[in-house]
């Protein structure tokens, strides 16, 4: 006789204190997120501007309009300018930013992983950037690209000779250098640290048996070391991809004072979506373009999901 | 044997040139805040969302005072950024004098108002015309002044070429020098052209004595109660259009479009100082001085001219696209405050320009110098938003740790009906972008000041409940099995 499972209702009083304790997460999450994400789904129906505004929710109610003008309607007045190239950029931004976030967090971690003296020392001095604010990395980095003054132009020209002249960084299509180079150079610490601690956990063994059978160390890398971290991999490759399309502090504030708007070449779609809103006061419009690109994002988690999740232990999302 | 020390050789300095390189942005950063920053600018404020045209600044007690081309400010210096409108919209073109005692004389397109000038609270209205809303645009500048309880107020009133010969209501009023009694509070006549005046538009006016100069598009003329004295125009050294004017007790300063004419209180010539003495540019939009030291604005900068030197001591200059076109300053303390037509308030060092300062030794770029660091204290509040970050911080972690931990714990824990939603709902929340948050929240905060009367904008409260909302949604992704 098979025994029936026991009833939903059962099974949720037994694990009452389960539920007490994520109580406050739920509330938190209905308050900071759902209720917001609601309102900010629902305003890109509306025309919202600045002056609807005082309306809110009542302001007229448009349909599809922000949307079908966003994607559809490139003479239309309510048209959020420059957002085809900002998506292009922002996804070029993001992929190389998380790649090679992760690829030069590995590389450091594999070079960190090693037995030698002061290891604890170079680990704390590597992870310094890190902790530096993004807001003072846009800040500093500003600086540094200026193309006169700048202290890069005057080591890769003065000091290296490496460029016949100084180019502009902040202008043109370096400009998505200028982006890139100081995302990667704060977040790659922290790939490093998450790659190394999960190197830690590889148990020597594995190597052993495979230099026994005579593989070679790329070999040993490419089919012990990265399947096996392909749990902390796949995880910063998710995390990456959600904050670096969503990234938006450091070239706001590289390009500081000119309301953040870095031209053509380094405009991301926040910035973008920032200027529609706050400079344009054409809230549905940033609105619906947010909305655009959170569709974006769940679809894209989605194909990670179908890739990776099996991968990634079931305890640790 | 050998080959092994040479790959820790090898290895040690692929480590140190990768640390190099990697801590290279933060070094440099380190080193330039122990640097002597040569620009005198200490600070700025960005102070008006509109790029309006400071016309005039005036410093009392702490408080100073703005007038730009589309409304008046108060700022109060014990709370940085915190500025208070006193008056906006067309019908302002404000100037500002501190008259004796209290008060503050405020002149409007349309009116007189008496402030109080500790708090900016307007005491009393003294109506003058009665403008139509079309012809108020054409009043580009305005400027007051109180000589023995009369204010004079003067505009320049620019028409296009169409408008030129047409009449409107209030033109006999407007156009000139108009008399306002302080005691009576009325309005008593509005002094023209025909009465002596070079000109019936006027751009500044000093109070001098009992006497009163007055700035015009055509010269400068002297008023002395009431009546016209005196007339000094290109022949007497005055060209042209008068644009700014200030005097140290016994020289009166007359900034022009063609350099800056300094006059004795007799109305006779001195000198004049210009492109040839070392000042940016011939055209002088404001003056101010301390001491010495005369701050001369133009179009493109701020001069520094030193008349016991007889020389041009210093210039800060911004040309190009969006140029430093100085339009009023103010000299309080130990600062000068720089108002450009782009809608800045700057704070510049005073003593930076002293003549002590000019003798001091050469900067080596091996100097360490922490001045950076002490004025940070000194001149920006920020001891105040440093308390801010680390009270907002401290409680934003403990809240958001202990209720995480709890959520993290049922998750890993147990497996409860939900516990797989819930977790998906973990990774949902980081998918909202953070800009779709902003208006919501802030209205929800308001509905909650109005249902609950919690004040949530503009406290720690606020700030902490929505980090600690974040970060609690955040934190239980990184549990481990």
């Amino acid at each position: 006789m098979k025994t029936a499972a026991p009833p939903l209702l059962a099974q949720m009083r037994r694990h009452k204190h389960a539920y007490a304790f994520i109580l406050p997460t739920l509330c938190a999450m209905f308050l900071i997120h759902f209720v917001p994400m609601l309102q900010g789904i629902y305003m890109s129906f509306l025309r919202l501007n600045q002056i609807t505004l005082r309306q809110y929710l009542g302001a007229p109610f448009i349909g599809l309009r922000n949307y079908v003008d966003i994607l559809f309607n490139p003479q239309s007045l309510v048209r959020i300018s420059g957002l085809g190239q900002a998506a292009k950029v922002t996804l070029i931004y993001a992929f190389v930013v998380t790649l090679a976030t992760i690829a030069l967090g590995l590389g450091m971690a594999l070079l960190l992983h090693r037995e030698f003296k002061g290891r604890t020392v170079a680990r704390t001095l590597f992870f310094l950037p890190w902790i530096i604010p993004q807001f003072v990395v846009g800040l500093l980095w500003g600086f540094m690209w200026q193309k006169n003054e700048g202290i890069i132009n005057f080591v890769l020209h003065d000091c290296l000779h490496l460029l016949s002249d100084k180019p502009f960084w902040l202008i043109g299509n370096n400009t998505l250098w200028a982006i890139i180079i100081p995302t990667v150079w704060r977040g790659w610490p922290f790939a490093m640290i998450m790659l190394l601690a999960g190197l830690q956990q590889i148990s020597d063994e594995y190597y052993q048996a495979a230099k026994i059978d005579g593989a070679n160390a790329w070999q040993r890398f490419w089919h012990i070391t990265l399947p096996l971290l392909k749990p902390v991999w796949a995880t910063l490759l998710l995390f990456g991809m959600i904050f670096n399309v969503y990234s938006f502090n450091i070239v706001y504030m590289m390009f500081g004072l000119g309301a953040g708007y870095p031209g053509p070449w380094g405009d991301l779609m926040m910035t973008n979506i920032f200027r529609a809103s706050f400079g344009a006061y054409r809230f549905g419009a940033g609105a619906a373009a947010s909305v655009l690109l959170m569709l974006f994002m769940i679809g894209m988690v989605l194909v990670w999901n179908h890739y990776f999740k099996k991968d990634v232990t079931a305890g640790n999302l | 044997m050998f080959g092994q020390y040479l790959s820790r050789v090898l290895f040690a300095s692929v480590l140190l040139i990768l640390l190099a390189v990697m801590l290279f942005p933060i070094g440099w950063m380190v080193i330039t805040s122990l640097k002597s920053n040569n620009d005198i600018l200490v600070g700025h404020l960005w102070f008006t969302r509109y790029s309006n045209q400071i016309q005039a600044m005036f410093m009392h007690n702490g408080n100073m005072y703005m007038a730009t081309e589309n409304g008046a400010y108060l700022r109060s210096d014990g709370k940085t950024h915190a500025f208070k409108t006193l008056s906006k919209g067309q019908e302002v073109a404000s100037a500002f004098f501190k008259a004796p005692g209290r008060e503050l004389i405020q002149a409007t397109k349309t009116d007189v108002r008496v402030r109080d000038a500790v708090d900016g609270q307007e005491l009393r209205q003294i109506p003058v015309v009665d403008l139509p809303w079309l012809w108020r645009e054409n009043i580009k500048s305005s400027c007051v002044a109180v000589v023995s309880h009369r204010a004079y107020v003067g505009h320049l009133v620019l028409k296009s070429p169409e408008e030129e010969h047409q009449s409107y209501p209030g033109q006999g009023v407007l156009e000139g020098l108009q008399i306002v009694d302080l005691k009576e509070n009325r309005y008593l006549k509005t002094l023209k052209q025909d009465e002596g005046l070079p000109e019936n538009n006027i751009t500044a006016l000093l109070p001098w004595g009992a006497d009163l100069w007055v700035g015009t598009t055509r010269g400068l003329a002297r008023v002395r109660q009431d009546q016209v004295v005196q007339v000094l125009g290109a022949a007497q050294g005055v060209p042209g259009m008068v644009q700014c004017l200030w005097s140290d007790g016994t020289t009166l300063f007359v900034g022009t479009e063609d350099g800056l004419v300094l006059l004795d209180a007799d109305g006779a010539l001195i000198g004049r100082l210009g492109q040839s003495q070392g000042l940016l540019k011939d055209d002088v939009l404001s003056i101010a001085g301390a001491g010495s030291l005369l701050f001369v604005g133009g179009p493109t900068g701020l001069s520094v001219y030193d008349r016991a030197l007889e020389r041009t001591v210093h210039v800060l200059e911004r040309s190009g696209q969006q140029p430093w076109k100085v339009t009023a300053l103010s000299v309080a303390g130990d600062f000068l405050w720089v108002g450009t037509a782009d809608g800045y308030v700057r704070k510049l060092q005073r003593e930076r320009y002293s003549v002590e300062d000019e003798n001091r030794a050469p900067e080596t770029p091996y100097n360490i110098r922490w001045t950076n660091y002490v004025q940070l204290w000194k001149n920006i509040s920020f001891g105040t938003y440093f308390k801010n970050s680390l009270i907002i911080c401290l409680i934003t972690t403990l809240i958001a740790m202990t209720l995480a931990t709890l959520a993290a714990y049922a998750l890993s824990r147990f497996e409860f009906p939900g516990s797989n939603l819930f977790s998906t709902a973990i990774l949902a929340t980081q998918m909202i972008p953070g800009l779709m948050f902003l208006i919501p929240i802030y209205l929800m905060f308001v509905k909650f000041h109005e249902w609950f009367g919690i004040q949530f904008i503009n406290s720690y409260k606020g700030v902490i409940f929505v980090y600690s909302g974040f970060c609690v949604a955040f934190l239980p992704l990184f549990r481990s099995a």
